[in-house]
C-alpha cells in the first residue's frame, strides 16, 4: 500500500465517521433533552416567547430539517450561543481548546519519552529488579484513574508538600500576550523566562496525572516487542558485525520495537482526552474540557455539541497522525510493500 | 435383564460418569493454568472479596444504616479508630459503610451495563462478520466507527448530562458507548471464522443461518470475548465512577465511589480519610479485576 492513497482513504473515513459523530450530537443535544426552546427560557416563559424561540431556532421544522440547518451552521462554526457564558460557543471554544492542546501535547511528550526510556532499561535488564518494578507499576498504574492520580497530587503538593503549583495554568503577576495558544511557547516569544519557567511549572502535574498510566503500560510493551526483535536475525548479524551493544539497542532495535507502542499510544490519547475532562477540572486548568464539564453540568446544551464536535474533531484527526507515524515506522509499508509474511 | 441390556445401560453409565470426568478434568486444567501465575490468584480473591462484601453489604458493615440520609453530628469527622474503621464524613456517617454500598453500586453497574452491552455487540459483530464485505457489515461497522471516534468518557458524561443525573441513565450511558467495542472484536474474529473449511461445510449441507451464526461461528469468537468481560469490569468501575466524580451518577444521599472522592477533595486536608479511603478502594478493586482478567486471558490462551 503506497502512503498517499493511505492517507487519503484515511482522511475520507474520516469524514464520513466525523458526519456520523454529527448525527450522534444533534441527536444527544437536540432531540433526547425534549424542547431546547423550553429548556433555554426556564419553565416560567410565556408560551408566546417560547413559541417564538422555536421559530428561531427552526423547531417548528421536521427533523433531517433541523439536522441540516444545524450541521451547516456547525460547518461555518456557528453552534449557537453558550446559555452560561452568554457569548457564541465558537469564541468560548477558540479562547478554551489551545490550553487543551497545550495539555495533551505535553502529556503524550512525556508519555513517548519515558515510556521509550522505561521500555529500554526494562527490555536491558530483563527479569532483573527494574524490570520487575516497572512490571508492578504498570498493573498499578493501569488501575489508578487519572482523577485520583489528580487529588492525590493536589493532596500532596497542595497541602503537604507545596513545590508545585496545582491550580490554574500561569501565576497572576503574568501577563502574555496570545500568540499561539500555548502558554509555553508563548511566553518564549515574548522571551519573558520567568513567566516560561511557571506556566512549565503548571504544567507538570496535570500532565503527569493525565500521563501515568499510559506510560508504564507503553513501556510494557515496548519492553516486551523489543524483547521479542532480540532474537531476530538482523540482530544476531549486527552483533556478528562487532557493533557495539549500546548503539543496536539505540538505533537498530528500538525503532522496529516501537510500531506496538505506537499504535497502542492512538488509544491512550483517546483516554488522555476523556481523562482531561476530570483532571482539568480539578486543577483548575482553563481548557475546553473545563469547559465542556461545566457545560454539562448546567445542561448548556449548545456548548455540548460544540465541545463534542471538536474533540471528536481532534481525536479523529490524532488517530490519522498515529496510523500515518505506524505506517512510516515500518519499512515494508513505507517501501511499498505489503505489512507481515 | 438380559446381558445386552446390562452392557448397553453400562456403557450409558460409564459415559454419564465419562462426562462429569471430563468435566472436572477441564475445572483442574483450568485451575491449574490459571493458578501458574500468583498474581492473578491475588486478583481473584480480591474479586472474591469485594462480591461478597457487596453482596452482604447489609449484614457486614458496622452501621448499615449510614448509607442513606443519615445524620450524627455528635460523632462528625471522626478519624478512623475502633468504633468508626475508617473515619466519619462531616455528618456523622462511617466511611467504612459507606464504601461498601457505593462497591456495591458500582458493580450493579458494571454488571448491567455488560449485560446488555456484551449480547448486543457480540450479535452486531457476528452478523457483520457474516455478511462480510455486504451493505449490512458496511452500515454496523460504520456506526460502531462513529461511536468509536469520540473518546467513550467524553460521550458518556454528554448522554448522562443530557439525561437527569442518576445511576440508571449513567447506566444508560455507559452501555450505549460501550457495545462497539465487542462488535469490532467479534467481526474481526467472525470474518475471518467465516471463510473456513467447517462452515462452508455447514452451509453446503443446507444448515441454516441460525445455526452457522450460532453454532458454528459464535463458538469459535467467544474466548476473546470472555476475556475482555473479565477486564472491562475495572474500566466500567473507572467510568462509572468518573461520572460520579463530577455529580453525573448515583445522587447523594446514596453513596457512590468517585462522588466520594470529590466530596472528601474539599475537606482536604483536614478529614484527608473522607477522600484518601474511597480512593484506595477504587484502586483495589480495579487492580483485583485487571489482575483476574489477566489470569483468564493467559488461561484460555494456554489451555488452547
Amino acid at each position: 500500500m503506497k502512503l498517499g492513497p493511505f492517507i487519503l482513504r484515511r482522511l475520507l473515513l474520516a469524514i464520513f465517521v466525523l458526519i456520523g459523530l454529527s448525527m450522534v450530537i444533534f441527536i444527544i443535544a437536540r432531540v433526547v433533552p425534549g424542547d431546547p426552546a423550553r429548556l433555554a427560557l426556564g419553565p416560567r416563559a410565556p408560551v408566546e416567547v417560547v413559541e417564538q424561540l422555536r421559530k428561531e431556532l427552526h423547531l417548528d421544522k421536521s427533523l433531517p430539517i433541523q439536522y441540516w440547518i444545524w450541521l451547516t451552521n456547525a460547518l461555518h462554526g456557528d453552534f449557537g450561543k453558550s446559555l452560561v457564558s452568554r457569548r457564541p460557543v465558537i469564541e468560548d471554544i477558540k479562547e478554551y481548546l489551545f490550553a487543551t492542546l497545550e495539555l495533551i501535547f505535553f502529556t503524550a511528550i512525556f508519555m513517548v519519552f519515558f515510556a521509550i526510556l522505561l521500555g529500554t532499561l526494562a527490555a536491558r535488564n530483563k527479569d532483573r529488579w527494574a524490570d520487575n518494578l516497572i512490571r508492578v507499576s504498570a498493573y498499578i498504574g493501569v488501575s489508578i484513574p487519572a482523577f485520583v492520580v489528580a487529588v492525590f497530587f493536589i493532596l500532596i503538593f497542595g497541602h503537604a508538600w507545596p513545590i508545585l503549583p496545582v491550580l490554574g495554568r500561569l501565576s497572576s503577576q503574568f501577563h502574555i500576550s496570545r500568540v499561539t495558544g500555548f502558554m509555553i511557547f508563548d511566553s518564549l516569544l515574548a522571551g519573558d523566562l520567568n513567566a516560561f519557567w511557571d506556566a512549565f511549572t503548571h504544567l507538570i502535574l496535570p500532565a503527569v496525572a493525565l500521563a501515568l498510566g499510559g506510560t508504564f503500560q507503553e513501556a510494557r510493551i515496548t519492553r516486551s516487542s523489543m524483547v521479542d526483535n532480540l532474537t531476530k536475525d538482523f540482530i544476531a548479524a549486527e552483533k556478528g558485525y562487532g557493533i557495539p551493544e549500546r548503539i543496536i539497542m539505540f538505533k537498530y532495535l528500538l525503532k522496529p520495537s516501537l510500531i506496538p507502542t505506537v499504535s497502542v499510544m492512538g488509544l491512550d490519547i483517546a483516554a488522555t482526552i476523556g481523562n482531561a475532562f476530570l483532571v482539568e477540572l480539578i486543577f483548575n486548568w482553563p481548557g475546553i474540557s473545563r469547559y465542556g464539564i461545566n457545560a454539562m453540568l448546567y445542561k448548556d446544551l449548545n456548548a455540548i455539541s460544540g465541545t463534542v464536535l471538536i474533540i471528536g474533531l481532534v481525536f479523529v484527526l490524532t488517530n490519522i497522525v498515529v496510523d500515518i507515524i505506524v505506517t512510516f515506522l515500518d519499512p515494508s509499508i513505507r517501501l511499498g510493500g505489503v505489512r507481515g509474511e | 435383564m438380559d446381558n445386552k441390556e446390562f452392557r448397553i445401560t453400562t456403557i450409558e453409565k460409564s459415559r454419564e460418569e465419562g462426562k462429569w470426568y471430563r468435566f472436572w478434568d477441564r475445572i483442574f486444567r483450568y485451575w491449574y493454568y490459571f493458578s501458574r501465575n500468583k498474581l492473578s490468584v491475588l486478583g481473584m480473591s480480591i474479586v472474591v472479596l469485594v462480591i461478597l462484601l457487596a453482596i452482604l453489604a447489609p449484614y457486614v458493615t458496622p452501621y448499615p444504616e449510614h448509607a442513606g440520609p443519615f445524620v450524627d453530628f455528635k460523632n462528625a469527622g471522626q478519624p478512623p479508630g475502633i468504633k468508626y474503621w475508617l473515619g466519619t464524613d462531616p455528618i456523622g456517617r462511617d466511611i467504612f459503610t459507606r464504601i461498601i454500598f457505593a462497591l456495591r453500586g458500582a458493580l450493579v453497574m458494571s454488571i448491567v451495563v455488560l449485560a446488555i452491552a456484551v449480547p448486543v455487540g457480540t450479535l452486531l459483530g457476528l452478523l457483520a462478520g457474516f455478511y462480510y464485505r455486504t451493505i449490512i457489515d458496511t452500515i454496523i461497522m460504520r456506526i460502531s466507527d462513529v461511536f468509536l471516534s469520540v473518546p467513550s468518557l467524553v460521550l458518556a458524561l454528554s448522554i448522562a448530562a443530557v439525561l437527569k443525573p442518576n445511576l440508571m441513565n449513567a447506566m444508560i450511558a455507559v452501555t450505549v458507548m460501550w457495545w462497539p467495542w465487542y462488535t469490532r472484536l467479534v467481526y474481526g474474529m467472525a470474518s475471518s471464522v467465516r471463510n473456513e473449511y467447517f462452515v462452508i461445510a455447514a452451509e453446503l449441507r443446507g444448515a441454516s443461518k441460525f445455526h452457522i451464526l450460532f453454532r458454528e461461528i459464535l463458538p469459535n469468537c467467544l474466548s476473546p470475548v470472555f476475556t475482555k468481560m473479565a477486564l472491562d469490569v475495572g474500566w466500567v468501575i473507572i467510568i462509572s465512577a468518573s461520572l460520579s466524580f463530577v455529580g453525573l451518577g448515583e445522587q447523594p444521599p446514596k453513596p457512590a465511589l468517585g462522588q466520594m472522592v470529590s466530596d472528601g477533595a474539599k475537606y482536604l486536608p483536614e478529614l484527608w480519610w473522607m477522600c484518601i479511603f474511597p480512593a484506595l478502594a477504587i484502586i483495589i478493586t480495579i487492580l483485583g479485576f485487571n489482575l483476574f482478567g489477566d489470569g483468564i486471558r493467559d488461561m484460555l490462551q494456554s489451555s488452547r
